[in-house]
C-alpha cells in the first residue's frame, strides 16, 4: 500500500512520575493476568534508582514497551513465522501459531517480550484493536502527566512528526542494535 | 440511559466495521477463531466515577459481554485533565475481588477469627437492633452511647449520618482528623477559606510534604508534572518521586517547617519584598509580623530546617519575585503539636506576596449548589454532648477528633460508649495506635461494619452489611472533592447489576432504620423519603439538561469557573473575624493561643532514635488498595526506609528484617530498605500492609501496618491526629 501508516510513540519522558498508570492501563485493557510474575508487563518504567550520596540526589523514570522495531531481531528467529511487522510498523504475534519456544523473548534487545501462563510470547502491540476503533493505545490515553504521544510518522502533519521536527536530539533507545525502533524519547 | 444506549449502538456498530476491515486486510493477525470472538462481543460502555480516592474521576465503563472490562478515562472530564491514574484502573477488579462481602454475615467465633455465619437482611437487621436496644437501655436511653465512624467517597454517606442524627446520636466520627483537619484550621484562620492553588498558572511552587506526584489530587497533580517549565521547591524529609521532579529538594528537618515559612517571611519583609499595595489594602496585623519575625533570621533557621540560610533567603526573594507563585497549602496530614500555627505561617507567606486570590496562587473553591436532600431531625430529651467536645477548640461536630474521641471512649468518659456502627472507613488500619483502637473494640457489645470488601475493620465486626460496588450502584450526584476552580458534578451509575445479595449505602440505612423507634414511637424509616432516583433527579433540577448530561457522560458542569479577584474587588467579603486577611489574630490571642505563629523547637528524638514519617505512594489509596492484584503487583510488600550511612552504622542491609519499636511498646516485624533517599534522623515505609484480615489475602501478614507502629497524639486547636510524633528504635532480628 502507498500510503501506509507508521504508528509510532514519542516520549517526554522528563514528565514521568512514575506512577504505573500505563501498566495497569495496559494489563486491564489486555486482559493480562500477572498473577504475581514479575516479568509479565507490555509496559514497564526504567528508574534509575537513587543516584548521588545524601543530599545531593536525582532519579529519573523512563516509560519503555515494544519499540515495534523497523528491523525487528524478534521476527527472523522465530521457526514458525508466528511474529511478523504488519504494514503499519507494528510487530505481532500469532499465538495460535506460536510454539513457545522463547527465542524472540531472548533476542529482543529491550526485553519487551514474555512468556504468557499459556506459555505463548507476549508483547505490546500498540493496542491494535483500539487502533483500529480509531482509538489511543490504553498507556497512552491514561497517563496522567501526556508522557506518552501516539500517531503515524508518514504523516507530517502528525502530533509524532512534528514533535519529531522540533526535537531535532530525540534518541532512540540502543540504537547500535539497528533496529530502527519505533520509540523516540525528547527527553 | 436511553441516549446513551442509542449512542453505544451506533458506536460499537461503527467499531464491529472497522474491526472487520482490518481482519481482512490483515488476515494472519487475527486469526479466525479471534475474528469470531471479537465480532460476538457485545461492548457497552457507561459513564462513571471513580470511588477508589477522593478526586472521584470520571470514566467511560467498557463492559464486553456483561464483564467490566476497562474504566478508560473520560476526555472530557477537565477537572481530571482526562486521565486515569493506576487505582482508578486497577478499580474494575473490585467486582471480582474473590474476597468480596458477598451477603450479610455475622460474626459465630471470637472477633477477629473469621468465624461468620451466612445471614438475610432482616437476621442481620435483628441482630443488631436486639443488641443495640439492649445496651442503649442498659445505659438508660442514652442513644450517645453508639458512635458512628464514617468516610465519604461514596456519595451515600449522608445518610448514614441522617441515620446517626435520627437515631439520637451525636457521636460521628469522620475521616479528616486523620488527614487535613488543621491544614483547614491554619488557613481559615489567615485567609477564611481552605483554597484551591490554581497550579495551571503558577509559575513557582513551594511544596513542603505535599508529595503530588504520588498522593494525587486533580487537577494540581497533572498540571504540576506535565507542565516542566514550573519551578517547585521541594522539602520533605524523604526523597520522594515529588522530590524528584522538583527543581530542588531539601530534607527538612521534620516539625520546623514553621521555621523555614518564618525565615521567609523575615527576608520578604525585611527586604522589602512583600506585595505593599495588596498588603496594606487587605491584610490585617503587618506590623505586628513585620516586628514578630524578626528573630526569625535564615542563619535561625537554618539551624533548625538543616536548609542552608542563603538557599533560604534567595527562595524568599525568587518566590517573592516571581508573578503566580505559590506556597502550596498540601492536605498531609498533620504533623506535629504547632500544625495548625504551621499552616498559618505557611498561608502568611502567601498572603505577603498577594497570592490569595490571583491568578497562579490559591482561589477560593466554588461548587454547583446542588438541591438539598432535607430531613426533619428526630428529638430525643435526653440527648447528650460528644463525647471529646471539650478536648479541642474547633472541633467539626460531624468530622469529630478521633484521636481525643477514642480516649475518651476507652475510660468511658464522661460516658460509656457500647457500640460501634462503621460505615465504610476503615478505622483498624488508619488510627494511630492499632493496639487501643482493638481495646475499643474489645469494649464494644456491637460493632457494626458496612463495607465491600473485607476491611481490617470488617474483619473485626460482629455484623458485617454488604454495600454493593461502586461499579454496580446508583450514586446521586456529587460535587464534594470535586470542586475548586472548575467545579464539577460527578455520577455513579451501574455499568454491571450486582452480582450478590448486596445492597446501596441508602437501602442499607433504610433498612436499618426500620428496626428502630424514635421516642414517640416512629419507626426511624418514617424520617426518609423518595429513593436514590428521585434524589438523583432532585439534586439537579434546577440545570436543564444536568441529569442528561451525567447520565451520558458521568458528570456535569456548566462551564463556570472559580471567579478570581473578587475578594480583592470587594465583590466578596473575607470570611475571617476582620474580614482581612489576617497576619495576626485576635481571634487566637482571645483564645490562649499565639496570636502570630510563634516557634516552637521540636523534642529532641535521642540517640539511634528514628522519628517515624508517613507518606503515599501512587499506587495505593491508604489502606483500602494493597490488596488489588494489579497495584500489589508493583509492590508485594513494603519495607522500610533506613538512611544508608545510618544503616551501615547498625550494620543493616536491604533485606534484613528488622523490629521497630515505638514510645508505647508497640512493635512490628519489616524487611529494611536501605536508601539514600531519607534523612539519617527518619525512618518510612507505605500504608496499607501487615493486614490482620485474611479477606485481604495478598497482604494478609505481608510487611508491617502503619496503624500498628503509629503513636497516638493529637493536636488541640483543630483535633487532628499527629502523624509524625512516633519515635522508634530500630534492632536487626
Amino acid at each position: 500500500m502507498a500510503n501506509n501508516k507508521l504508528w509510532t510513540i514519542v516520549f517526554d519522558a522528563d514528565k514521568c512520575i512514575d506512577c504505573k498508570a500505563c501498566d495497569v492501563a495496559c494489563k486491564r485493557e489486555n486482559g493480562i493476568n500477572a498473577n504475581g510474575n514479575q516479568d509479565v508487563r507490555r509496559n514497564w518504567i526504567n528508574a534509575t534508582g537513587v543516584v548521588g550520596t545524601y543530599p545531593n540526589l536525582k532519579k529519573s523514570f523512563q516509560p519503555e514497551q515494544c519499540h515495534q522495531c523497523g528491523n525487528p531481531p524478534c521476527v527472523p528467529v522465530c521457526p514458525v513465522d508466528a511474529t511478523w511487522a504488519k504494514d503499519d510498523g507494528v510487530v505481532v504475534i500469532d499465538k495460535d501459531v506460536c510454539i513457545g519456544c522463547t527465542l524472540c523473548v531472548l533476542e529482543c534487545p529491550y526485553e519487551a517480550r514474555y512468556m504468557t501462563e499459556n506459555n505463548t510470547a507476549d508483547k505490546c502491540d500498540f493496542c491494535a484493536h483500539r487502533v483500529a476503533e480509531g482509538k489511543e493505545p490504553a498507556c497512552v490515553d491514561t497517563c496522567p502527566t501526556r508522557v506518552r504521544v501516539f500517531g503515524d510518522l508518514n504523516d507530517p502533519n502528525s502530533a509524532v512528526a512534528k514533535l519529531l521536527k522540533a526535537n531535532p536530539n530525540a534518541k532512540v533507545l540502543h540504537p547500535e542494535r539497528g533496529t530502527k525502533p519505533n520509540l523516540h524519547y525528547i527527553s | 440511559m436511553s441516549i446513551t444506549r442509542r449512542k453505544f449502538l451506533k458506536g460499537s456498530a461503527a467499531g464491529l466495521g472497522c474491526l472487520g476491515m482490518s481482519s481482512v486486510a490483515g488476515l494472519r493477525y487475527v486469526s479466525k477463531s479471534h475474528a469470531e470472538e471479537l465480532a460476538a462481543q457485545k461492548v457497552k460502555y457507561v459513564a462513571s466515577s471513580c470511588a477508589i480516592c477522593t478526586n472521584k474521576c470520571v470514566f467511560r465503563g467498557q463492559v464486553v459481554n456483561g464483564v467490566i472490562k476497562r474504566l478508560e478515562p473520560q476526555p472530557e472530564f477537565a477537572k481530571g485533565r482526562g486521565m486515569m491514574c493506576a487505582r482508578g484502573n486497577a478499580g474494575a477488579w473490585t467486582p471480582y475481588d474473590p474476597n468480596r462481602v458477598k451477603y450479610p454475615m455475622i460474626r459465630t467465633g471470637k472477633r477477629g477469627e473469621g468465624k461468620w455465619k451466612k445471614a438475610t437482611w432482616d437476621e442481620a437487621y435483628a441482630y443488631i437492633a436486639e443488641k443495640t436496644n439492649k445496651v442503649v437501655e442498659e445505659e438508660g436511653g442514652h442513644r450517645s452511647c453508639i458512635g458512628f465512624a464514617s468516610s465519604e467517597g461514596t456519595y451515600h454517606e449522608h445518610y448514614w449520618n441522617q441515620f446517626r442524627t435520627v437515631f439520637g446520636s451525636p457521636n460521628s466520627l469522620r475521616h479528616a482528623t486523620l488527614c487535613l483537619s488543621s491544614v483547614i484550621r491554619g488557613f481559615m484562620a489567615v485567609v477564611g477559606t481552605y483554597p484551591s492553588v490554581d497550579i495551571k498558572n503558577s509559575k513557582y511552587i513551594i511544596l513542603a510534604g505535599a508529595d503530588r506526584a504520588e498522593a494525587f489530587i486533580t487537577p494540581d497533580t497533572i498540571d504540576m508534572f506535565s507542565d516542566r517549565s514550573k519551578k517547585i521547591i521541594c522539602l520533605d524529609p524523604r526523597f520522594t518521586r515529588t522530590a524528584a521532579k522538583a527543581t530542588k529538594w531539601y530534607p527538612i528537618k521534620p516539625g520546623t517547617d514553621m521555621a523555614f515559612a518564618l525565615a521567609m517571611i523575615n527576608v520578604i519583609i525585611g527586604e522589602g519584598l512583600h506585595d505593599k499595595a495588596y498588603v496594606d489594602k487587605h491584610a490585617y496585623g503587618f506590623d505586628q509580623l513585620a516586628q514578630h519575625v524578626k528573630q526569625y533570621t535564615p542563619e535561625w533557621a537554618e539551624k533548625e530546617t538543616d536548609i542552608p540560610a542563603q538557599d533560604i533567603r534567595e527562595i524568599a526573594r525568587e518566590f517573592a519575585k516571581t508573578p503566580n507563585a505559590v506556597y502550596y497549602p498540601g492536605r498531609r496530614s498533620s504533623w506535629q503539636g504547632n500544625d495548625v500555627e504551621t499552616r498559618r505561617a505557611v498561608a502568611m507567606v502567601n498572603v505577603l506576596v498577594g497570592s490569595f486570590d490571583r491568578e497562579g496562587g490559591l482561589i477560593p473553591s466554588v461548587a454547583i449548589p446542588t438541591g438539598k436532600y432535607f430531613y426533619e431531625p428526630a428529638w430525643y430529651t435526653n440527648s447528650r454532648p460528644r463525647l471529646e467536645e471539650d478536648d479541642v477548640t474547633f472541633l467539626n461536630p460531624r468530622d469529630g477528633s478521633w484521636v481525643a474521641w477514642r480516649e475518651r471512649a476507652l475510660k468511658s468518659d464522661p460516658y460509656a460508649i457500647r457500640g460501634l456502627y462503621i460505615y465504610k472507613q476503615n478505622v483498624v488500619a488508619s488510627l494511630p495506635n492499632r493496639n487501643k483502637t482493638m481495646e475499643l473494640f474489645d469494649k464494644m457489645d456491637i460493632i457494626v461494619c458496612v463495607d465491600t470488601f473485607m476491611s481490617d475493620t470488617a474483619w473485626h465486626a460482629d455484623v458485617v452489611l454488604p454495600e454493593t460496588n461502586y461499579l454496580e450502584r446508583l450514586d446521586p450526584p456529587n460535587g464534594y472533592g470535586v470542586n475548586g476552580i472548575e467545579p464539577t458534578l460527578t455520577i455513579r451509575q451501574p455499568l454491571i447489576k450486582p452480582m450478590y445479595d448486596t445492597r446501596s449505602g441508602f437501602e442499607i440505612v433504610i433498612g436499618l432504620a426500620k428496626y428502630f423507634e424514635d421516642e414517640d414511637g416512629f419507626t426511624l424509616d418514617e424520617y426518609f423519603e423518595g429513593d436514590v432516583e428521585s434524589h438523583t433527579k432532585d439534586a439537579v433540577a434546577e440545570y436543564p439538561g444536568a441529569l442528561e448530561m451525567m447520565k451520558e457522560k458521568g458528570f456535569f458542569t456548566d462551564g463556570r469557573t472559580a471567579p478570581v479577584g473578587d475578594y480583592l474587588s470587594g465583590k466578596k467579603i473575607f470570611n475571617t473575624p476582620t474580614k482581612k486577611l489576617e497576619l495576626y489574630s485576635d481571634d487566637f490571642k482571645g483564645r490562649g493561643f499565639d496570636p502570630m505563629p510563634t516557634y516552637k523547637k521540636p523534642a529532641d528524638i535521642g540517640a539511634n532514635k528514628f522519628r517515624f514519617v508517613v507518606g503515599r505512594h501512587a499506587i495505593h489509596t491508604q489502606s483500602m488498595t494493597a490488596n488489588f492484584p494489579e497495584l500489589n503487583w508493583h509492590m508485594p510488600e513494603n519495607t522500610v526506609w533506613i538512611n544508608s550511612a545510618k544503616a551501615k552504622q547498625m550494620g543493616i542491609k536491604s533485606g534484613d528484617m528488622v523490629r521497630l519499636k515505638n514510645r508505647d511498646g508497640a512493635e512490628v516485624q519489616i524487611n529494611a530498605q536501605v536508601t539514600e533517599g531519607i534523612r539519617p534522623d527518619c525512618v518510612y515505609y507505605a500504608n496499607g500492609y501487615g493486614s490482620l484480615s485474611k479477606g485481604q489475602p495478598l497482604v494478609y501478614g505481608k510487611g508491617a501496618s502503619q496503624a500498628q507502629i503509629l503513636e497516638a497524639h493529637f493536636e488541640p486547636i483543630s483535633g487532628n491526629a499527629l502523624m509524625h510524633e512516633t519515635i522508634v528504635e530500630i534492632r536487626k532480628v
